[in-house]
């Protein structure tokens, strides 16, 4: 077989820059025929093989002049022994060999700049590989700062807070999400096929997430997408169309009900039914109830269900039963902060109402939810055990907090705990009355069924 | 053994405000004073209709020897708890250290539940003794378990009953209230009724169980000092006398429309009306004016009265006519009138009906109906009528009797044993 005279494999190396200790990251070109077997090769000026741990190949929307077979590449690797790695080698068989010199590495602190003047593929796709390999972790971390190795990249997009029009080539773009992980985008374009869309998420520490679901979903004269990540976002980077626009997105953050409401007026009933499927279908196997344990009593009680204000009131006049039970309170949601202020005052018992709910539970491992309008009807009816505190677990807490973020129907964490120990369902965010309304309030109300216990557990 | 040191703390004074539940509470304390006791009175003052300009108050003023009052700026609007955590609290230091061994509570209302609750923690000693006035614990609507819109009766708690009056308040603050309500009345040591009337809605409602006394409020010994009516001439039958306030719950427009009605089939009847004047009752009443109108000379509003002169009023009148379209629980109005010997023409229902026996103490009158009204003036202006009912009307408790029953209510016999 004859070395086609087009299929000679060529490389270029834009830089390299020192990762880690005896780690290296660098950035270039290369170009093989479609189809050409070809494998890079790192070696140190012995000879002797660096081991590469990463390699990821981008389209490169400039390429080099007039060479439209040519990807940019990052890669990182290693040194061997103590030596630097000295030369890059793209190696293809029958078809040979090109090859490049390192240079000089390039200060560490420049690796954020280097990153943002890579052709935009390259950055993009490196984000999108960190999230899921380990060799790329130290990446959002590079340099102590915010987003890493990312940081200039992500400033130089153009940014979509919320909803906005003409940006980025786009008329209109709105981005919502849910404390789910869930995204929802609406990018109007009149007259310009879209065609795809892709993303990478960030969530709240930096880190990038892939999606675990995404669906592109037809929208009037442009396109809206459905994503689902593991965590709540901060922001996405997206890829937009075959042509690239680039954008990063602070999504505006709705709770569940107020963002399947968002969807129902975006999407069309099919679209919508389809995105509630696949809701159901990943939420719902995570919500169900397991098999209490019994550690004994938890110390910190949860009290829910103060927004009334003759619930301080009760409390002052109960006080003592909590004080009796419990070394430490919690109290969620409205009215919180005064109900609390009825034990401060007797300083008999330490009592919080913080401003993350999330947060304080999951510090707590173990509590007694306690809700108040149901003690105070056992109140009332003279039962044995009025204040009816049900314990939660870790397990127990981290289903609330799923539940809560599925199928909240406000952003009230208390409301649902309170719904979820009263064995109620929070009042849907939508009116019955339309087709889509209905779709949205059987979803909830399934979901909050996958959340009952068993009637006889 | 001596007779525990009384603290009685009321909802009012009636050296500032006239209602029956604070006149009880100061003859209480009057009473026992004059027994020889040594007995302190703290009672609420409000000062909301002083207006605006009235300088700050102290959180505890002395007002006469043994009295004290406090304003009740740090209270929550509904006056059922403490916005001012500090002025509660040292509220409940001055009352826990005045050294009594008994605190009698009349009403809970602009005392506070937290006030009570905080005293009893800090009295855990004592003896916590309340008497009650109406059913604001039990009912929204001014304690009146009358509906909001169509003045209709309601026989119990209902929380969706309650929800259609008070739409904007939520089953949760039903359900809040009311525990908070149960659990401050339960745990008192004991409860005081004036009528059984009162008791058996509130032991319906949640408080079955609790120590309960059926004790009715005493007049105080220069009322009870008081001569009762003599033999009266027959014109007196025809002269009946409606005494109190105006309030919209009272049956001033029940009445006001019998009138005219009764006197078409006897136009020899008058009525005075002592507690407001024309003016007022026009205020409260607008449609009113062609009834009184119609009366004529046959009805005179006579304005306000000491309610020290009230038992001398009623002996005036043939008839003293309370015709409340609530159920009341033990009116002073009725309890003057037996204590005059006046006979009394009542609504049909609650504390009325309890304290007014049909046919021995006065007649009934279907509540809210000013043609049954009308038809039971007519009865009661024949003389005969009046002279059969004006020589059985049963006195009011006299001063040894209620002494006697406050000894019952404080007993601690347990105590006692140990004291001996």
């Amino acid at each position: 077989m004859f070395p086609h005279p087009d299929a000679s494999p060529r490389i270029g190396l834009d830089c390299v820059l020192p990762l880690s200790p005896g780690r290296f990251i660098a950035f270039g070109w290369l170009a093989t025929s479609p189809g050409v077997p070809a494998e890079l090769v790192a070696t140190a000026a012995d000879g002797a093989e660096c081991p590469i741990e990463y390699v990821g190949l981008f389209p490169r929307a400039q390429g080099e002049p007039g060479d439209a077979t040519a990807r940019g590449f990052a890669l990182v690797l290693s040194a061997c022994g103590g030596d630097l790695p000295a030369l890059l080698s793209l190696e293809a068989g029958p078809f040979g060999t090109a090859q490049a010199a390192f240079g000089a590495p390039l200060p560490a602190h420049d690796l954020a700049r280097v990153v943002a003047e890579q052709d935009w593929y390259t950055a993009f796709g490196l984000l999108r590989d960190t999230a899921g390999l380990p060799a790329l972790a130290m990446l959002p971390l590079h340099g102590g700062r915010r987003h890493g190795a990312f940081a200039e990249f992500l400033a130089r997009m153009p940014l979509l807070r919320g909803k906005t029009e003409d940006l980025a080539g786009l008329a209109a773009a709105e981005a919502t999400c849910s404390p789910a992980g869930e995204t929802f985008l609406a990018l109007r374009c009149p007259g310009i096929p879209i065609g795809t869309v892709e993303a990478v998420g960030l969530d709240r520490d930096g880190e990038p997430m892939l999606p675990l679901a995404w669906r592109l979903l037809p929208l009037g004269d442009g396109i809206a997408a459905y994503g689902a990540f593991e965590a709540e976002l901060a922001s996405l980077v997206l890829r937009i169309g075959d042509h690239a626009r680039w954008l990063r997105c602070e999504p505006s953050s709705l709770s569940a009900g107020p963002f399947l409401c968002r969807l129902g007026e975006a999407l069309g009933t099919a679209a919508l039914e389809g995105v509630l499927a696949a809701r159901e279908a990943s939420f719902g196997p995570h919500l169900a109830p397991v098999a209490a344990c019994h550690h004994g009593a938890a110390r910190t009680a949860v009290l829910v269900g103060t927004g009334d204000p003759m619930a301080v009131p009760l409390l002052h006049v109960m006080a003592a039963t909590f004080e009796r039970r419990f070394e430490r309170l919690i109290a969620l949601g409205r009215g919180a902060e005064a109900a609390v202020e009825v034990f401060r005052h007797r300083g008999r018992l330490a009592a919080a109402a913080p401003a993350d709910g999330a947060a304080a539970l999951r510090e707590a491992g173990a509590v007694e939810a306690v809700h108040l309008p149901r003690f105070a009807a056992g109140l009332a009816a003279g039962a044995s055990d009025p204040l009816g505190a049900v314990p939660m677990d870790e397990d127990a807490i981290a289903r609330l907090l799923r539940l809560h973020a599925a199928g909240g129907t406000t952003g009230d964490l208390a409301e649902s705990l309170a719904c979820l120990i009263s064995a109620a369902h929070p009042r849907p965010p939508v009116d019955r009355s339309s087709p889509k309304g209905r779709l949205i309030a059987d979803h909830l109300e399934r979901l909050w069924r996958c959340a009952e216990a068993p009637a006889h557990a | 053994m001596r007779d525990p040191r009384v603290c009685i703390l009321a909802h009012a004074h009636p050296d500032f405000s006239k209602g029956g539940g604070e006149l009880a509470a100061f003859r209480q304390f009057a009473t026992l004073r004059d027994a020889g006791q040594d007995p302190v009175l703290v009672a609420a003052l409000e000062t909301v209709d002083w207006g605006g300009t009235r300088p700050a108050l102290p959180g505890l003023m002395p007002h006469a020897p043994g009295e004290h009052v406090f304003p009740l700026d740090g209270m929550a609007p509904d006056r059922l708890g403490w916005e001012n955590g500090r002025q509660r609290a040292e509220l409940v230091t001055f009352l826990a250290g005045l050294g009594v061994g008994v605190y009698h509570l009349h009403h809970y209302w602009r005392l506070g539940l937290d006030l009570i609750s905080d005293l009893m923690e800090a009295r855990p000693d004592a003896l916590f003794v309340l008497t009650l006035h109406e059913m604001l614990a039990i009912c929204m609507n001014h304690g009146q378990m009358v509906r909001t819109g169509s003045r209709e009766l309601c026989q119990r708690d209902s929380p969706l009953r309650c929800l259609s009056c008070f739409p904007d308040r939520g089953l949760d603050h039903i359900a809040l209230r009311k525990a908070a309500m149960l659990a401050t009345l339960r745990r008192f040591d004991r409860l005081i009724y004036p009528s059984a009337f009162l008791r058996d809605r509130y032991e319906a409602w949640g408080l079955a169980g609790q120590p309960a006394f059926v004790l009715e409020n005493y007049l105080g010994d220069r009322l009870a000092a008081l001569p009762r009516a003599e033999a009266s001439s027959p014109a007196l039958a025809r002269r009946f006398g409606f005494f109190g306030q105006p309030t919209p719950t009272k049956g001033l427009d029940v009445l006001l429309q019998a009138l005219p009605l009764a006197l078409r089939e006897e136009r020899r009847i008058t009525l005075t009306v002592h507690g407001c004047a024309q003016e007022e009752a026009l205020r409260l009443f607008p449609h009113l004016a062609g009834a009184i109108e119609a009366a004529g000379r046959s009805l005179a509003f006579l304005g306000r009265y000491d309610p020290d002169d009230a038992v001398r009023l009623m002996r005036g009148v043939g008839w003293v006519v309370v015709p409340s379209i609530w159920w009341e629980n033990s009116p002073t109005v009725i309890q003057e009138a037996r204590r005059a010997g006046t006979p009394l023409i009542v609504s049909d229902i609650g504390g009325m009906a309890e304290k007014v026996q049909e046919g021995v103490d006065g007649l009934h009158a279907q509540r809210g109906s000013p043609m049954d009204l009308a038809r039971a003036m007519v009865e009661a202006a024949q003389p005969a009528t009046r002279a059969r009912i004006g020589g059985t009307v049963r006195d009011v408790i006299g001063r040894d009797a209620f002494l006697a029953g406050l000894c019952q209510v404080y007993a601690r016999p347990g105590l006692q044993a140990a004291a001996e």
